[in-house]
């Protein structure tokens, strides 16, 4: 990498040198009759007036082949409708310099012949696999009276002296402070997918994106090979890690430059950094704010995937890990969720009854969110919570929360030390009001409709239990064929426990009571979801039952593989006694 | 067997309420005649359709308002929120064990997938990547075991908890996976 970086450092510096060496170059060839056009392109001045000397010329060896290059590619260089490619790449070989061997890289298929690799993707249309190589548009230089200074070829890849990019001064890229990085220091940070201001760009400059008959076909993303930390990866990941682009196979590169990473790499150019960055800064800015704002934040997680990404792969693991979380938990209890995530709350107004001065400090700092109960007791059984803090200077201590706990003074350096997991089998008993929803119909329904049909039935119906549910405070503990459990427990805010139990009771029967209300008869056509819904198949039912007690919710399982959070006591008795009094009733 | 019973009853749409709950809630509302008349042990019919047999006073309507502003996906925004300032390796340990709680094909998506930003899923993605038909085996076990919910001995819930790893362990021998272990008035069902 180091050596890398020395080679792009160098090339850069050289980059006026390199161009003196060919000015000299192509005056010498003056000698011969030829002469830089204006557009950087090279013709013979005296061919025109000269044919006789053509086969002179013509018959000369690496300068023929040189013009025919270049000519070549001011015909076809990077366009993919017409035009010049509008990004830039700066090219460095990992060799120091600009005098690389074209045979050796060309020998050791260092092009970009991987079907994943850029030219085969950005330079379709192209004909042979010689032609599909990439010609790069070089950080250019104006051309004055002719002078040119063609960057040198290699893998016969042409560059080009056009292609800058509209609307961006290449002078003002030269003095970003982030371009006079080495590119591998460069950082993306995106984190994300393409916004809005990227995708308009791409599609006002045309960038990235390969057109037929004016239509963009293909893959639109940015199509650089990208070889991150984690290795090979298709395309221009939009990655908030250091990376280095490649072009070709990362073996052949590899063995070609004797590098551990590759050897034929280039640099993203300015302009397609630039572009990134510019595309990115308006997300840039709200992370910034993010961490001020609350509801920005939220606003940037919508804008996104649903959550927030950070900056940095530690904030992007992160935030993917809150995601998982939030996944997790929709598929379970809240009642478990809640006792993983009861300690932290219970540390918390500890810390703020025991020493309000320490809360504020762990709040603020590293503090709380860095201390985690080791022992995680389902909601809030406080008998055997504890902490473990561990202090930089005097190591781990326990802590225990419920004890005397004013004798604790939380200490800025504590941090996070182990998070040992509930110990199974775990039981906590509570009073709740349980509700039993017991669909019918569904068994009947499978047999006439097919698949989709009946997901979304079944997606509606019970998105409509879970909403009212949800709605009236309940959490749903387990799914079981066509029925649903469903609890409200007696704890909550209020210190008076006759009126949270009576709050669990009223709500769970208004619960229900919304439920067969909405869900009961209700219709299951044959085209769901289309304008004209067809015939009436069958007919979707639903009856509940409510019970009160003491539950218990166990947890079992182990450490490892699986776990499971089990509902005893005797409203499950009740519930299912109502519903066999009910279809005896019935009947 | 219960949904069979359930599906031949003639009428639906009725809320069966045990007696312990139409006693609370004769506390705290008005009942109609029909629930005064039952007997103790008996329990009521509560609501039947858009018809309710119990009626909340003004205060509990006026604070029942309230549950609707809670939305669902509010919900789930505030588990993330709770997970705000969490160290990583928290975070870690905390998605480990939320996922031994979930199904076995729902965990391993999770668990193996890329926290690389270009690959993450949103939250559409992962219902859709669940939502596949799939052909499948299942067993059905009633294991007889009496479990006393309301014991106090530090062992009561051992049984289940052997039965639980018993179960994992064999279905893991023959490639298979728990579904669900539901414990109801019938026995308990691994499936």
């Amino acid at each position: 990498m180091d050596r890398l970086r020395s080679s792009f450092t160098s090339l850069r510096s050289s980059n006026d040198g390199g161009n003196d060496r060919l000015r000299d170059s192509m005056r010498s060839r003056k000698s011969k009759n030829i002469e830089l056009n204006e557009k950087g392109g090279l013709r013979r001045s005296s061919l025109k007036s000269k044919g006789k000397e053509s086969s002179d010329v013509g018959g000369s060896t690496s300068f023929q082949r040189l013009r025919r290059r270049l000519s070549a590619h001011s015909q076809s260089s990077y366009s993919f409708d017409g035009e010049a490619r509008r990004s830039t790449i700066r090219s460095s070989y990992g060799r120091g310099d600009r005098n690389v061997d074209i045979n050796s890289f060309r020998d050791s298929r260092c092009m970009p012949n991987n079907p994943l690799s850029l030219s085969n993707q950005n330079f379709a249309g192209r004909k042979s696999s010689m032609d599909m190589r990439p010609s790069y548009n070089f950080d250019t230089t104006p051309i004055e009276n002719g002078n040119y200074a063609p960057p040198p070829s290699m893998n016969g890849n042409r560059l080009t002296t056009h292609g800058r990019l509209q609307g961006h001064d290449s002078s003002e890229k030269l003095n970003n402070t982030d371009q006079e990085k080495p590119f591998s220091e460069r950082t993306l940070s995106n984190g994300g997918k393409t916004t809005g201001k990227l995708r308009k760009f791409r599609e006002k400059f045309n960038f990235g994106r390969r057109k037929r008959n004016g239509k963009a076909i293909g893959n639109t993303r940015n199509t650089f090979d990208v070889m991150t930390e984690e290795g090979y990866t298709e395309g221009y990941r939009k990655t908030n890690k250091k990376f280095v682009p490649y072009f070709g196979n990362i073996d052949d590169a590899m063995q070609a430059s004797g590098s551990t990473r590759g050897g034929n790499m280039f640099d993203v150019s300015r302009h397609s950094s630039r572009s990134l960055k510019f595309a990115f800064g308006h997300n840039s800015k709200i992370k910034k704010k993010n961490v001020k704002n609350k509801k920005k934040k939220k606003w940037f997680s919508r804008l996104n995937y649903g959550y927030a990404t950070g900056s940095s792969a530690k904030e992007n693991e992160e935030a993917f890990l809150a995601d998982s979380i939030s996944w997790f938990g929709r598929h379970v209890p809240d009642c478990v969720l809640t006792s993983f995530f009861q300690p932290l709350n219970t540390i918390s107004e500890k810390m703020r009854l025991s020493a309000p001065d320490a809360e504020e400090e762990l709040m603020g700092g590293n503090g709380i969110s860095e201390m985690v109960a080791t022992n995680l007791v389902a909601g809030g059984d406080r008998e055997s919570e504890s902490l473990d803090v561990d202090d930089e200077f005097n190591g781990v201590q326990r802590v225990s929360i419920l004890s005397t706990g004013s004798d604790y003074a939380p200490s800025r350096n504590s941090k996070f030390v182990d998070f040992k997991a509930l110990p199974i089998p775990h039981s906590k008993k509570y009073f709740g009001a349980l509700l039993f929803v017991d669909i019918s119909g569904f068994t009947k329904l499978s047999t006439l409709l097919d698949v989709e049909t009946l997901s979304k039935v079944i997606n509606s119906y019970f998105q409509v239990i879970v909403n009212t549910i949800t709605d009236c405070r309940g959490d749903i503990l387990k799914f079981a064929g066509d029925a649903v459990f469903a609890e409200w427990t007696s704890s909550g805010l209020s210190d008076d426990f006759e009126k949270r139990m009576e709050d669990a009771v009223m709500n769970a029967c208004c619960c229900a009571a919304t439920i067969v209300e909405t869900c009961s008869d209700y219709p299951v056509f044959k085209n769901i979801g289309v304008g004209d819904q067809g015939e009436q198949v069958a007919t979707l039912n639903v009856h509940c039952g409510v019970g009160f007690g003491k539950l218990t919710g166990v947890h079992v399982g182990d450490d490892e593989k699986r776990r499971e959070y089990l509902i005893l006591g005797d409203p499950i008795n009740q519930v299912s006694v109502n519903t066999v009094y009910f279809c005896r009733y019935s009947h | 067997m219960k949904v069979a019973r359930a599906e031949s009853a003639a009428d639906h749409g009725e809320v069966m309420a045990s007696p312990e709950v139409i006693s609370i809630l004769e506390e705290i509302c008005q009942l109609d005649k029909s629930l005064q008349d039952i007997g103790v042990d008996e329990p009521g019919l509560i609501a039947s359709r858009k018809i309710s047999h119990f009626r909340r006073g003004l205060e509990r309507q006026a604070s029942d308002l309230s549950f609707s502003t809670v939305g669902s996906e509010r919900y789930f925004e505030r588990i993330q929120e709770r997970c705000e300032g969490l160290p990583l390796e928290s975070l870690k340990k905390l998605r480990n064990l939320l996922s031994l709680y979930v199904h076995p094909v729902t965990r391993n998506d999770e668990m193996h997938a890329s926290h690389h930003p270009t690959s993450r899923r949103t939250t559409e993605e992962r219902h859709r990547a669940e939502a596949e038909l799939r052909t499948v085996y299942v067993i059905f076990v009633n294991v007889e075991v009496e479990v006393d919910p309301d014991s106090n001995e530090k062992g009561a819930f051992d049984k289940l908890n052997d039965v639980l790893n018993l179960t994992t362990s064999v279905l893991d021998e023959h490639k298979g996976h728990l579904r669900q272990f539901i414990v109801d008035d019938k026995g308990m069902y691994p499936l």
